[in-house]
């Protein structure tokens, strides 16, 4: 995305993260099987389906309403912890959006956010591999002026590189050595989030 | 792998249908939210009421334990998977007779943020709301972070003993300060022989190796802190019970209330082949039972194959009230 998200668009977004995330189900699934219960992809892609059917139930006015009506429904349906974390991503930029178009420090505000939000709920900081450590980068980038492009590319790596942290919040902190070795689903998932957010 | 579901995702709204139409005198759908599961009979005014939400897939636990003396509402979640806020609020407005509710909070990283935050949203709708974090896995964390440590089966000595109280008509915080007594005062350990199959995708959750027992894994497979050779029952049972007794410490003359819990597939003849070594190792100890045990499935993954090992120690008030009556439908003392 460049310039600025307006409904259609964003309507548009929650389309394609439906798919996306319908698509990616079973490889974070595999993920997850690693590291936590083996149910992580369900678990988003339920969220994501709720969070478009929500969207396409409500007749939304503007863009950042989208934004908001996504993330109730997304955190309605999904549950456990992924549920209302991944939730905070969209609220956080439907609530920076407020009742107009999403504009690009709209977006900046919004991950900002929802990184201070995931901090607080999940009780995590960078490097505990989780999706803080997608999230964190991405919502940096845009803080320091970066695009959707950079952001995404941050997300990706940050994902990459949970492949060497030790987990130490949520069920992964259980697993030998902490799950090192193995990609935090989580934090892949916010990397698709943003990839998709960077192409709609 | 094989069950028997129809759609997946219906699976717990048919569980609910199946267990209100079971026992229609005891339970029933609360009428604002078909996830909320309440007693038939629901109590009047000055009631505390006794709250849990929980994902689904550990049957009995939680939402068989709603009945008298027992929970007044379950937030039933979907398949291993926390409830989310606006539905545990649910729960808590429908538990809620004007003297307060107690949510209780199985300690996991879902249960805990959801919870919390549905506990502040009953608030902001006025409702007096307390929040116990419950624990008891001591393979999850050493003593000295107890918070740290997870929800187990041993948990249950809360639900009996905090229900019983809350009954009697005992005020919030006193049920809140029984329940941390109670939590403190419990040890849990289990082993794992095999998985359980996720409902969600048909696949084992996790693997073991065939000779192998991971002592110390939790109810969603979080691996073990140690690995035993599968073969003799009371090697491992005695191991067990010598990490529980010595983790609070348990002594000479205590009284104690005992659990052994079956996770799904293991059978009741284990449970009372493991019993029966484990309390010859609480008869070592000189640690003496404050009531018959409890022995049987009442938290479970699925079918997976494993047991826990659970020691509460009591105070004569406490065992009291776990000999109060209770009406819960699948809880059997």
């Amino acid at each position: 995305m460049t310039g600025t998200m307006d409904r259609d668009r964003a309507v548009d977004l929650m389309v394609r993260l439906d798919r996306r995330f319908a698509e990616a189900k079973d490889d974070l699934n595999a993920l997850d099987a690693a590291v936590g219960d083996g149910d992580h992809g369900t678990t988003i892609q339920r969220g994501m389906a709720a969070a478009l059917h929500a969207v396409q139930a409500a007749d939304c006015a503007s863009a950042g309403a989208v934004f908001k009506v996504a993330g109730d429904g997304f955190q309605r349906a999904s549950g456990g912890a992924g549920g209302l974390l991944f939730a905070q991503i969209f609220k956080s930029i439907g609530q920076a959006a407020g009742d107009g178009d999403v504009a690009p420090g709209d977006l900046a505000k919004g991950l900002a956010g929802a990184k201070a939000m995931v901090a607080r709920f999940g009780r995590a900081q960078r490097g505990d591999k989780t999706m803080l450590d997608a999230l964190g980068p991405a919502a940096d980038t845009l803080a320091n002026g970066g695009d959707l492009a950079k952001a995404a590319a941050s997300a990706a790596n940050g994902a990459a590189a949970t492949r060497d942290m030790a987990a130490t919040q949520g069920r992964a902190r259980f697993v030998a050595d902490g799950g090192r070795g193995h990609i935090d689903p989580g934090a892949q998932s916010v990397a698709l989030i943003v990839e998709t957010l960077a192409a709609v | 792998m094989k069950k028997m579901l129809n759609k997946v995702e219906e699976a717990v709204d048919e569980m609910i249908d199946g267990f209100v139409k079971a026992r229609p005198d005891h339970v029933k759908r609360w009428a604002g939210n078909p996830r909320v599961v309440v007693r038939a009979n629901q109590k009047g005014p000055g009631k505390v009421g006794l709250v849990i939400g929980n994902g689904s897939g550990h049957e009995p636990i939680a939402v068989g334990w709603v009945g008298d003396g027992m929970l007044d509402a379950n937030a039933v979640g979907d398949i291993f998977a926390a409830p989310p806020p606006e539905l545990i609020c649910d729960a808590i407005r429908a538990a809620d007779t004007g003297a307060g509710v107690l949510l209780l909070i199985s300690n996991h990283a879902g249960d805990v943020m959801n919870g919390e935050a549905g506990a502040d949203l009953a608030r902001e709708a006025g409702i007096e709301v307390e929040t116990l974090w419950m624990y008891d896995d001591i393979s999850s964390a050493p003593r000295d972070q107890l918070d740290r440590r997870r929800g187990g089966p041993g948990t249950t000595f809360i639900y009996k003993i905090v229900g019983a109280r809350a009954e009697q008509g005992a005020g919030l915080q006193e049920l809140k300060t029984l329940g941390e007594s109670v939590r403190d005062a419990t040890c849990t350990l289990a082993a794992s022989l095999t998985p359980g199959v996720s409902p969600l995708t048909r696949l084992p959750m996790f693997t073991l190796p065939e000779n192998e027992v991971f002592v110390g894994m939790g109810v969603h497979g979080e691996p073990g802190v140690a690995s035993m050779p599968a073969g003799v029952a009371d090697d491992i049972v005695a191991f067990m019970a010598g990490k529980i007794l010595d983790d609070l410490p348990f002594r000479q003359g205590d009284a104690v209330l005992a659990m052994v819990n079956g996770m799904g597939g293991t059978t009741l003849m284990e449970l009372l082949v493991i019993y029966r070594k484990f309390a010859e190792c609480l008869g070592e100890r000189g640690v003496e039972l404050a009531a018959d045990p409890l022995i049987g499935t009442y938290v479970t993954t699925q079918e997976m194959g494993g047991f826990s090992l659970s020691l509460c120690r009591v105070e004569p008030s406490m065992i009291a009230l776990w000999n109060e009556p209770q009406g819960a439908p699948f809880f059997a003392m």
